[in-house]
């Protein structure tokens, strides 16, 4: 169990499962200045995962670990606080499109900024719970526009985007409450490359490990070209597949097109040298 | 229902862009309609009109009240103060067709702003299948201990039952409630709303 589910599953198995961690209030009384579209900043979503700047990656280069420790700690409390992500499988994203909602398709700020994806190609992430319905106040951020499905059409979204190959994270919006699932990739994604590149945990392991069969491998590789954590390796002496559990965030694309079925994902908890990797 | 989409792309028809961009937009409770119903559905003077009153006179004073209090937040809120939260809400409820939780606890959330501003509550489950909204401070009960009235023998969560009730008539969706929890014993009154 991970300190979040520590914290906030409150008897539900998963802190994302936990009905509570998606409610928030639809009003609160205006203020009497006039509100007018854009005007209040949304920076934890604007911003994507800028939680480190220029000093740290000098220092890094540097060689100063301890003001890389110090900076690095100091953006993993403020992350933790506002706006971080926890890799979940396309199973439990099923089970979380069931208890949250509204649901919306939107344009993913990462990719918009990575890649200059324009938004009519870039409809990749999800937005979701009560401040959708006043996405317009923050136009910038949901640049594109936003569709609200149901959950059914969610879940025919979410395997679109499994299977092409994105991993599916839950984000908070001021912790512990939920309000997106994102779509990632290396090196699109920032929270990806920002745990990867600069060792800033802004995004969580899942609750499970992913784990090969020697006996089912049938050496096809199909797996080799999903994992976007560096996990996954392709031995061509065995021609089989080889996952590194401390490296593993659980997200289950390679799972998802073994045909043999020769990979399978085993609960973290399980497994005592990764159990409090995270 | 299929949803059409093809990777990265928009959905065709399902694409909400701003409607009129720069324009501003008042998405939280207008403060004309707090004004409004606390004086159209006044705490204090339902609390001092129960005073020598039997517990089945109060309780039915109650009802009327709370049914006078979410007629009042239907029509101002629908109507005169208007916000774009509730607009966007019943576009997305006639998209989705998914009406719960949200046209629900709009009205519910509303009715104690525009009664009780003070008040501290928040919404602990907005599912489509449950909504649950706790009540930590509520001034109806302050105001009738003020007043020697004992809570214990006036269930004063029939004013709020009967209020939601009115909201929920009016989504006309097949919602159930219950209270799970009441103040004072249970330091929360715990309302729970159930979609058929």
């Amino acid at each position: 169990m991970c300190v979040w589910c520590e914290r906030y599953s409150q008897g539900h198995e998963r802190w994302y499962l936990n009905p509570a961690n998606y409610a928030r209030r639809l009003y609160k009384v205006r203020k009497e200045e006039v509100e007018s579209a854009g005007a209040e900043a949304n920076p934890q979503a604007a911003g994507g995962m800028a939680t480190v700047g220029r000093d740290y990656i000098e220092a890094m280069q540097a060689n100063d670990h301890e003001t890389v420790e110090r900076l690095r700690t100091a953006a993993e409390q403020r992350s933790w606080a506002v706006h971080f992500g926890q890799v979940v499988t396309i199973e439990e994203i099923h089970q979380i499109l069931e208890i949250i909602y509204p649901i919306s398709l939107i344009t993913c700020a990462c990719r918009r900024s990575m890649r200059g994806l324009p938004d009519e190609e870039n409809f990749t992430c999800v937005g979701m719970g009560p401040g959708m319905y006043k996405w317009e106040r923050w136009p910038e951020t949901y640049r594109g526009g936003v569709h609200f499905l149901t959950p059914d059409e969610g879940k025919e979204v979410i395997d679109v985007l499994n299977r092409r190959g994105l991993v599916h994270c839950m984000y908070t919006f001021g912790t512990p409450y939920l309000g997106g699932i994102c779509n990632c990739d290396y090196p699109d994604c920032a929270g990806i490359r920002t745990a990867q590149d600069l060792g800033v945990k802004t995004l969580w392991k899942g609750h499970y490990v992913a784990d090969v069969d020697s006996d089912r491998c049938n050496g096809c590789a199909l797996c080799a070209r999903r994992c976007q954590f560096d996990a996954l390796s392709f031995s061509p002496s065995t021609q089989m597949a080889y996952i590194d559990p401390l490296k593993c965030f659980g997200c289950g694309l390679c799972r998802n097109v073994c045909k043999p079925n020769a990979i399978a994902m085993v609960e973290r908890a399980s497994l005592p040298a990764v159990a409090e990797v995270w | 229902m299929k949803s059409r989409y093809r990777y990265g792309k928009p959905i065709p028809d399902r694409l909400h862009t701003l409607e009129d961009p720069g324009q501003p937009l008042a998405f939280d409770a207008d403060r004309g309609l707090i004004t409004e119903v606390s004086e159209r559905c006044d705490v204090k003077s339902l609390v001092a009109g129960l005073k020598g009153k039997g517990p089945e006179e109060s309780e039915a004073d109650m009802r009327a009240f709370g049914q006078r209090l979410m007629a009042a937040t239907i029509e101002l809120a629908d109507g005169k103060y208007i916000d774009r939260a509730g607009e966007v809400i019943e576009k997305v409820a006639q998209q989705t067709g998914i009406f719960f939780p949200h046209s629900l606890q709009r009205y519910v959330e509303l009715s104690i702003i525009g009664s009780r501003p003070l008040d501290r509550w928040n919404i602990t489950k907005a599912t489509t299948k449950e909504l649950v909204l706790e009540v930590f401070s509520c001034s109806v009960l302050r105001e009738m201990r003020e007043a020697g009235l004992e809570a214990g023998e006036l269930p004063c969560h029939v004013l709020c039952l009967s209020s939601f009730e009115a909201a929920a008539q009016k989504i006309g969706d097949g919602v159930e409630m219950e209270v799970l929890k009441s103040l004072p014993q249970d330091g929360v009154c715990q309302f729970s709303f159930q979609h058929a």
